[in-house]
């Protein structure tokens, strides 16, 4: 058997302690080991290092059961893709396709009636994907001429945030073929955030919601979708629909604000 | 619809991955909404485009190199962008944290331990993108090294020589941060700064 070398020793340590070597490999490792302190003391830094990424992995939470739950919905409802529409989806950047094929906008379609899981399936993908163009702002009025700029019919800035909440910015984006405009709010002293959209056109699965709560002539109408909790209701010739990463009861205090 | 055999087997593997895709999710973005995303995500899209997979191949690796490719596109994105708002801020370990103080003092072991596991996160951050992927796909999952290899699309032998060579920087600053807070002398020897051209094959 030929001796190992410290620099192949070192090379190959992570592998000796992920039992991913061969045994003969393995047996020259101890073999060198059993003579090299400074070996030893390396290979037991690296066991330092391995421990720790266990505890780590130990820490790291798995998969919540409403994501759980999530996902075999997704399951039921997600046809598959064909190759090469998926193909084209991901290649063009939103703001390419916006300028490419106007700007498209559920307002532009009346026939288009969405149902709050396709919001809740866009809010995911913006964030994932990142293809959204975004505005930081928490000035009304300029989101306003944000708006104006580059989408005629998207959701209208109110001057002043609902009670509690921040206004964080508008974001345009682009998902599945359809452009969402929505506007952004955070609330005041938490890290929960809510994206509020707005359509001229129905909203396919407003009556199956329960209604919550009624204020000012308003319904508002509540259901868990997936990962995030959806409200909607009626307002500026129109629907709004507010998707949060909270609770119900907290999406629904966001809608009364905002009424 | 009823669903094919495959479809079911996909289905299954899901069930079976899911924590362990979580847990990756999580250790690359820090943030549990993040997180959720991300394994939502790749679901979906492992989901819409079973029909184009190849079904001869086990499609443990494939989900990863999914949630590995939208990770990657999401930090290209957010660098890309960076005059935009970030709405989704990941909470990161606070790597300019107070040194505890030496090990003798120190009665609490797990105390001291979640000090060194948040150094090592905090280390992993300053890696490169593709070397914290690699060092997550190994340690927060249970995937092989042909696994992930498959997963990265690269020979077994990259994955080794990238583990190693991510690895040595963090026994690097672990050493350090061991000499700061007193549990190595500080005549102890540096580890050796792997080379670029170090090949580990086996």
């Amino acid at each position: 058997m030929n001796p190992m070398k410290c620099d192949d020793v070192n090379r190959l340590s992570e592998a000796f302690l992920d039992n991913e070597i061969d045994e003969v490999t393995s047996l020259r490792i101890q073999h060198h080991l059993e003579s090299c302190p400074t070996c030893r003391s390396t290979l037991e830094e690296t066991r330092l290092l391995e421990t720790s990424l266990r505890r780590i992995k130990d820490r790291a939470p798995p998969a919540p059961a409403e994501l759980r739950r999530a996902i075999t919905s997704d399951r039921k409802i997600v046809q598959p893709t064909p190759f090469e529409f998926r193909r084209l989806m991901t290649t063009f950047a939103p703001i390419a396709a916006l300028i490419a094929f106007g700007f498209f906008w559920l307002s532009h379609d009346s026939s288009a009636v969405l149902a709050s899981q396709d919001y809740v399936q866009a809010h995911r993908q913006f964030k994932v994907a990142g293809t959204s163009a975004e505005l930081q702002s928490n000035d009304p009025t300029a989101l306003a001429q944000w708006w104006s700029e580059n989408s005629p019919k998207a959701p209208p800035v109110p001057e002043s945030p609902p009670q509690g909440f921040v206004l964080q910015g508008a974001r345009l984006n682009n998902a599945e073929g359809q452009s969402f405009a929505s506007i952004e709010y955070r609330q005041n002293d938490g890290e929960d955030r809510v994206s509020l959209f707005w359509t001229p056109s129905d909203f396919a699965d407003m009556d199956q919601f329960p209604v919550i709560t009624a204020e000012n002539e308003n319904t508002v109408r509540c259901g868990p979708a997936g990962t995030c909790s959806v409200a909607s209701w009626r307002g500026n010739g129109g629907v709004f629909i507010a998707v949060g990463n909270f609770p119900d009861a907290a999406i629904v205090d966001f809608a009364n604000r905002s009424l | 619809m009823a669903k094919s055999g495959s479809d079911e087997q996909l289905a299954q593997r899901f069930d079976e991955e899911i924590d362990a895709l979580h847990r990756f999710a999580w250790s690359l973005s820090r943030d549990a909404e993040t997180a959720q995303d991300l394994t939502q995500e790749t679901c979906l899209r492992a989901w819409r485009s079973r029909a184009t997979r190849d079904q001869g191949r086990d499609a443990k690796p494939w989900l990863y190199r999914i949630m590995k490719n939208l990770w990657l596109d999401m930090l290209r994105e957010r660098q890309r962008t960076p005059e935009l708002v970030e709405f989704d801020e990941a909470t990161t370990p606070t790597s300019g944290a107070p040194l505890t103080p030496p090990l003798s003092t120190v009665e609490d072991r797990a105390a001291f331990e979640s000090e060194l596991d948040d150094e090592v996160l905090a280390a992993i951050n300053d890696l490169h993108a593709d070397e914290q992927v690699v060092i997550m796909m190994q340690s927060m999952t249970d995937l092989r090294y042909g696994e992930i290899a498959a997963a990265l699309e690269c020979p077994v032998g990259t994955v080794m020589s990238r583990l190693h060579r991510s690895k040595t920087k963090l026994r690097q600053r672990l050493t350090h941060y061991a000499r700061q807070v007193g549990i190595l002398r500080s005549d102890s020897p540096e580890p050796t700064a792997p080379t670029d051209n170090q090949k580990a094959s086996s």
